[in-house]
C-alpha cells in the first residue's frame, strides 16, 4: 500500500515535472504579455492622447459630415466602422479599409479636422494582445496557447497534489515558506507555497482565457449558445440577422451604381439609412457611449452596434436594419443567460477591467507570481538535476496507474488538444524513447 | 482501457460536430425582438401634375398597426435639400397611412417615413423616379447614394 502511494506520488511528480519543463516558456510569455495588456487603457490613453483629446465647442458636426471629411482625405478607402466618442472632449474614430489595411482615423467632431491616423497593425497593445493570444503565429500559435492553458490546469492539479501536506500538520512549508531551514527548503517553499496561494487565481485566468481559444473556446461558445445558457447568437458565435426588407425592394444603389446600365425601375426602392439616423436611433436606446457602429458589408447586411465597456453589465450588441432602421436584435448583458453572464464577467475580470485599478493590480500580482513560479520551478529543477538525465522520477508504466489513465482520458476528451498531446507523448514514449537507450536514460523512462 | 478510450473519443467526435454551428432555434432561447415592419407603396409610375397617394403599411407581430398618430412623411427632390416637405400621414384604420402629393417636376425623389410603436422606431427611405431621370440625376447616382438631407446641419 505504502509503495503504491509513493509510486503514485512519483508519477504525479513526473507529470508536473515534464509539463512544467515544456510549457514554462509559454506560461512565462503569457504572464509577461498579460501583465502589460492589463494596463491597456492607461497605456493607450497616454500613447494616443494627441489623437484622443479635442477641445469642446458648441456644436458637433453630424456623423455623416465627419465621415465625409475622412472620405475626402482617403477617397479610395472603404469606411467600415464609426465610433462617435464617449465624451465632449473625445475625438470620433472612423475605421477605414485601404488597400487591404485597416486604419483608424481620428476626427475632431466639432471641426471635421483629421487629427491623425493609426495603422491597426502598428498598434502596440494589439500586437501584445496578438502575442498573448497566439504568439503572433496565427492558428498554430492559438493552438499552442490553448494547449499551454490546458496543461497549466494539469500543472495546477498535480501541483496541489504535490503540495498537499502528507501526515504532518504544520503551516511552515505549506502555508508559509520556511525561511530558516536551509537554502534547499527555501527554494522549494518559494515555488510550492506561492503556487498554492495563486492556484485558484491562475485557474480562473486559464479558464476565462480559454474562452477565447480557437478550438475549445469556440466549441464551448457554440454549445452554450445552442443550449440556451450562454450568449445570444451573434454576440460571440453565430452571424447577425439579415434585413427584413426583401431584396427585390432594395434600390440598386449604391451597391450596384458603378455602371448604370440597370433599368430605371431597379433604381426605385429602399435605400440604406444614413449614419446620422443610425446614430440617432442608437442614442435613443440607452447604450453605453463607447459604442462602435459597424457598417453593413452586403445589401442584405445590417448595421451592428457593438459596445464592450469595462463592466460586463454594460455590454450590448444591437442589429439595426440598414433600410428601415428597425432594431432586429437588442442583446444586453441582461439578455445573456446564466452561463453567458458568468463568462462575460469572467472575461472583463481577466482583462482587468471589471473592478478598475484594484482589478488591474491584482491581475499584475498574479502575473508576477506566475513569473516567479516559472523561475523558481526552473531553479528547483536545475539545482536538483543530476548529470546525464533530466532528473524526473522514474515512470512505473501505465498499467500500474489505471485510475490516472481514466482521469487523463476524460480530461483529454474535455480538452481535445490535451487528448491529442497525450496520444503524441504516449506514442513518442512507446516507440522512440523506450527504444533508444540514450533517450531512455535522459528521460528516466 | 483502450476500448473505453475509443468509445469516449467516438462520442466526443460525434458531439463535437454539433459544436461548430448554430442550431436554428438557438435565437429562440434568448430575447426576441418584434420589429416594426414597413411597406412603402407608391403608384407605378408616379405621374406628374396629378395628385398621387403615397402609402405606407405598418405591421408588427404579424398584425397591422393602427392608431399611430405620429407617422410622418418627408419628401424631397434629389439635389434640392431645401425642397423638404414634411407631412403628417392620414390613417385609414387598417394599418395603412397615406399622404397626397402633386409632383410638378420630373426627377429623382426620396420619401422618408418615420413611425414609432412600442419603443420601436423606424425611418426607411425609398427612392423613386417621377417621369424620366435627368443626366444630372444619373451622374449623382453614379457617385453613389446621396444621404438624405436633414433640415438642421448641426445637432449634438
Amino acid at each position: 500500500m505504502k509503495k503504491q502511494e509513493s509510486s503514485f506520488y512519483q508519477i504525479i511528480w513526473r507529470w508536473h515535472f515534464y509539463a512544467g519543463l515544456i510549457f514554462a516558456p509559454f506560461i512565462f510569455i503569457l504572464a509577461v504579455t498579460g501583465s502589460v495588456y492589463l494596463f491597456k487603457p492607461q497605456i493607450e490613453q497616454w500613447m494616443y492622447k494627441d489623437y484622443y483629446h479635442v477641445e469642446q465647442q458648441h456644436h458637433k458636426m453630424l456623423p455623416s459630415g465627419q465621415i465625409e471629411a475622412v472620405r475626402q482625405q482617403y477617397p479610395e478607402a472603404q469606411v467600415t466602422k464609426y465610433r462617435p466618442g464617449e465624451s465632449s472632449t473625445r475625438s470620433a474614430e472612423v475605421k477605414i479599409n485601404m488597400h487591404g489595411e485597416s486604419l483608424t482615423v481620428f476626427v475632431d467632431p466639432y471641426t471635421g479636422e483629421i487629427m491623425g491616423e493609426l495603422n491597426d497593425k502598428n498598434r502596440l497593445i494589439d500586437r501584445i494582445e496578438e502575442f498573448h493570444g497566439e504568439l503572433m503565429l496565427g492558428t498554430v500559435g492559438d493552438r499552442i496557447v490553448e494547449l499551454t492553458a490546458c496543461w497549466t490546469i494539469i500543472l495546477i492539479v498535480t501541483g496541489i497534489y504535490l503540495w498537499s501536506p502528507k501526515g504532518k500538520r504544520t503551516i511552515a512549508g505549506v502555508l508559509i515558506p520556511r525561511f530558516s531551514s536551509g537554502r534547499k527548503n527555501l527554494i522549494r517553499d518559494l515555488h510550492v507555497v506561492p503556487g498554492f496561494w495563486l492556484s485558484a487565481a491562475i485557474l480562473f485566468l486559464v479558464i476565462t482565457g480559454l474562452l477565447w481559444s480557437g478550438l475549445w473556446g469556440t466549441k464551448v461558445q457554440y454549445f452554450a449558445t445552442n443550449a440556451g445558457v450562454g450568449y445570444p447568437p451573434s454576440v460571440w458565435v453565430g452571424s447577425a440577422p439579415t434585413t427584413i426588407v426583401k431584396t427585390k425592394e432594395i434600390a440598386d444603389v449604391p451597391w450596384a451604381a458603378q455602371n448604370l446600365d440597370v433599368p430605371q425601375s431597379q433604381l426605385q426602392g429602399y435605400i440604406p439609412l444614413s449614419i446620422d439616423d443610425v446614430v440617432t436611433i442608437t442614442n435613443g436606446q440607452n447604450i453605453h457611449p463607447t459604442y462602435t457602429v459597424i457598417f453593413p458589408k452586403k445589401p442584405e447586411g445590417v448595421y451592428t452596434i457593438s459596445v464592450f465597456p469595462p463592466r460586463a453589465r454594460d455590454e450590448a450588441t444591437l442589429h439595426i436594419d440598414q433600410y428601415t432602421g428597425a432594431i432586429l436584435a437588442d442583446y444586453r448583458y441582461d439578455h445573456y443567460q446564466q452561463i453567458g453572464k458568468l463568462m462575460a464577467w469572467g472575461i472583463t475580470v481577466h482583462k482587468g477591467l471589471e473592478y478598475g485599478l484594484p482589478n488591474q493590480i491584482l491581475g499584475l500580482i498574479v502575473c508576477i507570481g506566475i513569473v516567479g513560479l516559472v523561475v523558481s520551478g526552473f531553479i528547483l529543477w536545475w539545482k536538483r538535476k543530476p548529470i546525464g538525465h533530466l532528473g524526473a522520477p522514474k515512470s512505473p508504466g501505465l498499467k500500474k496507474i489505471k485510475g490516472l489513465v481514466v482521469i487523463l482520458t476524460l480530461f483529454g476528451i474535455a480538452f481535445p488538444l490535451v487528448g491529442v498531446s497525450l496520444v503524441f507523448v504516449y506514442v513518442l514514449d512507446r516507440f522512440v524513447i523506450q527504444r533508444v537507450d540514450r533517450l531512455k536514460r535522459v528521460f528516466n523512462a | 482501457m483502450y476500448k473505453y478510450a475509443l468509445t469516449y473519443s467516438l462520442i466526443f467526435l460525434l458531439t463535437a460536430c454539433s459544436f461548430d454551428s448554430l442550431s436554428e432555434d438557438a435565437a429562440g432561447h434568448y430575447k426576441v425582438e418584434s420589429p416594426l415592419q414597413v411597406d412603402i407603396l407608391l403608384p407605378e409610375p408616379v405621374l406628374l401634375h396629378e395628385p398621387q397617394f403615397l402609402n405606407v403599411i405598418l405591421v408588427q407581430n404579424g398584425k397591422p398597426v393602427n392608431g399611430l398618430d405620429d407617422v410622418q412623411f418627408t419628401v424631397w427632390k434629389n439635389g434640392s435639400p431645401d425642397s423638404n416637405e414634411v407631412m403628417m400621414a392620414n390613417r385609414d384604420g387598417r394599418g395603412q397611412y397615406y399622404v397626397e402629393k402633386t409632383f410638378i417636376e420630373e426627377g429623382l425623389y426620396y420619401v422618408k417615413v418615420q413611425a414609432s410603436s412600442n419603443g420601436s422606431t423606424i425611418m426607411p427611405t425609398k427612392q423613386f423616379i417621377v417621369g424620366e431621370l435627368s443626366e444630372k440625376d444619373l451622374l449623382e447616382l453614379q457617385k453613389g447614394h446621396q444621404a438624405p438631407k436633414q433640415s438642421h446641419e448641426n445637432h449634438h
